[in-house]
């Protein structure tokens, strides 16, 4: 079996019938190193050129118009970049005899170069040379075809892959837009949601804050103007229950006080700014009179830093923490409460320290949950709500609230704010 | 001189009038259970169309959340007249809200008060109201006279 090897490119085809041609001709090309092969008739060259040939060598004789027709098939298949040399050697042929014709009709297909006999040694191998030659180019065309075959399938498959994640690429983006519209979507309802509870919230609210304390203050009136304008008729008792009957209005009013404005706390809007402390401990101080002699001592270790924060929110807190600080003191002992500045890690610390009855440890934390109370009404009085709103404001406003404190050793209560970034 | 209260609670209707007559001031207390009869009243109209027997008030004693017409209804009715310019409005009501504080100035009312449910504040208030605004407080003479 003939394996195509690079070799037979350049091989000679030869076609020589008659004598010793084929024998010699091929004789003189191998000493030259050319690599060559006789063919019987020109069917096997057809067969040969198969496996590659660098050109044909034809002698007169095997130039038949049999031949010749098989001879422009071939070239007729031949691919574009090939072009086979056809060396002829012809001894003294006429213009008009019918190889004159065959050589013409080939000489449109392919290169032909006719050599005539006899001939020199040296002719035979400089024609046979330069054809293999200019055979070679086009072998490299052949390969650089070839080259650009595979570059261009290489190209291809890499366009089709672009293709492919591009289209992927497409669908993750379509896929991406469809979840953006439909978060979008979403967050719309919820907000909708949201703000149709807010709303419902506040027409609770509203509700609470006139319809149910219309009939407290009814009660709580009634029972006045009965104390007052039927004074004589009124047993003691009579008096006395009418009397708790203003203090259950009362202290019922002052819950539902509380409760609106924990719960407004919680929701209205907080505008953050900076606030000047020092004026705003300093006027709460001056507004109370609980919170100034003969009632109580409340000292301000000014000047106070500013802080961030709102300022109407931060004066219900810190009056809260005052009013706290004087309200839980033992029985007859005067209030002695003071305020002074801190400051953890770049944020403000404002510290309420009392005289007052002190916190367990394990009521610390318990304290600033909404109505939970560590005494009876009829030791301290309130509603369990003051902490809790101071707790919620605080942490809206974006700081911390908490308490150190023993029993029967006063308590300080401190809030932590952001500090304002004072310019220079 | 006449004050027009309107109220549609029947106990604060009784709480004002006593509070107002605790104040010693000779006055006439009129009453509009709700902002319809309030309009009623102020235009003349039905059964209020005798000037002599139901006249225009000094003031107006006005609360907000009324069945049917409410108190900012009547507001802006009586803000939107000219011959009603002169007439203070004293809103008198529940809610401590600041939007309907806000509505309230917004639309031209003269003072926004909290109902107390204290009798001794409520009294107060009522004294203020008289003191102020039927004693201190100018109007042009033809309005005065318009009014009884």
């Amino acid at each position: 079996m003939d394996a195509h090897l690079p070799l037979e490119d350049n091989r000679v085809l030869i076609v020589a019938p008659s004598g010793n041609d084929a024998l010699n001709t091929e004789h003189v090309l191998r000493a030259e190193a050319v690599a060559t092969r006789i063919c019987q008739d020109i069917e096997q060259v057809c067969a040969e050129a198969h496996y590659g040939a660098g050109a044909l060598l034809l002698t007169q004789e095997a130039l038949t118009n049999h031949a010749v027709r098989h001879l422009l098939a071939l070239l007729e298949a031949q691919p574009p970049w090939s072009d086979i040399p056809l060396i002829l050697l012809m001894s003294g042929y006429e213009p008009d005899s019918p190889s004159f014709f065959s050589i013409k009709n080939l000489g449109n297909s392919c290169a032909v170069t006719v050599l005539e006999r006899p001939l020199r040694v040296v002719t035979l191998v400089s024609a046979v040379k330069a054809s293999l030659r200019a055979r070679g180019r086009q072998y490299q065309v052949r390969d650089l075809l070839k080259l650009r075959e595979v570059i261009l399938g290489e190209l291809r498959e890499r366009a089709a892959t672009l293709e492919a994640s591009q289209h992927e690429l497409m669908g993750a983006k379509e896929k991406i837009s469809r979840h953006a519209h439909e978060l979008e979507q979403t967050v719309a309802e919820r907000t909708a949601k949201l703000r149709e509870t807010i709303a419902q919230l506040e027409a609770f609210s509203y509700s609470i804050s006139h319809d149910m304390r219309g009939p407290l203050r009814a009660m709580q009136q009634y029972a006045q103007i009965l104390l007052e304008d039927f004074k004589g008729d009124l047993k003691p008792d009579a008096a006395e229950y009418l009397s708790r009957i203003i203090r259950g209005a009362h202290r019922m009013d002052r819950l539902i006080q509380d409760v609106l404005t924990y719960s407004r706390a919680a929701r209205v809007a907080m505008p953050i700014a900076a606030v000047d402390l020092d004026k705003l401990v300093h006027d709460i101080v001056q507004q109370y009179p609980t919170f100034q002699p003969p009632t109580a001592d409340v000292q301000v270790d000014g000047p106070l830093p500013r802080v961030l924060g709102n300022e109407a929110s931060l004066t219900q807190c810190i009056s809260n923490l005052i009013g706290n600080a004087v309200k839980f003191v033992r029985p007859g002992e005067k209030p002695k409460v003071r305020v002074f500045p801190g400051s953890i890690n770049g944020n403000i610390q404002i510290c309420i320290k009392d005289n007052g009855i002190g916190i367990a440890p394990e009521n610390q934390q318990r304290i600033f949950n909404i109505f939970e109370r560590v005494h009876h009404d009829r030791e301290y009085e309130g509603t369990g709500i003051g902490l809790a709103i101071v707790k919620k404001t605080v942490e809206r406003m974006g700081g911390d609230v908490g308490v150190e404190s023993a029993v029967g050793r006063g308590s300080t209560f401190w809030i932590k704010l952001p500090a304002v970034k004072e310019q220079i | 001189m006449t004050i027009l209260l309107v109220e549609d609670s029947p106990d604060d209707v009784f709480f004002m009038q006593r509070a107002l007559k605790l104040t010693g001031a000779t006055l006439s207390v009129q009453v509009a259970e709700d902002g319809e009869v309030a309009i009623e009243y102020l235009s003349g109209q039905g059964a209020f169309a005798n000037r002599l027997e139901f006249p225009l008030p000094r003031v107006i004693l006005l609360d907000l959340r009324m069945p049917r017409t409410p108190g900012f209804e009547v507001l802006k009715w009586l803000r939107e007249r000219e011959e009603f310019d002169c007439i203070p409005v004293v809103v008198f009501t529940s809610s401590r809200e600041d939007s309907d504080m806000r509505k309230a100035y917004a639309l031209g009312a003269n003072s926004f008060m909290v109902k107390s449910g204290d009798a001794a504040e409520l009294g107060a208030m009522a004294k203020m109201v008289v003191d102020y605004w039927l004693k201190f407080n100018e109007v042009p003479r033809p309005c005065i006279e318009a009014s009884a």
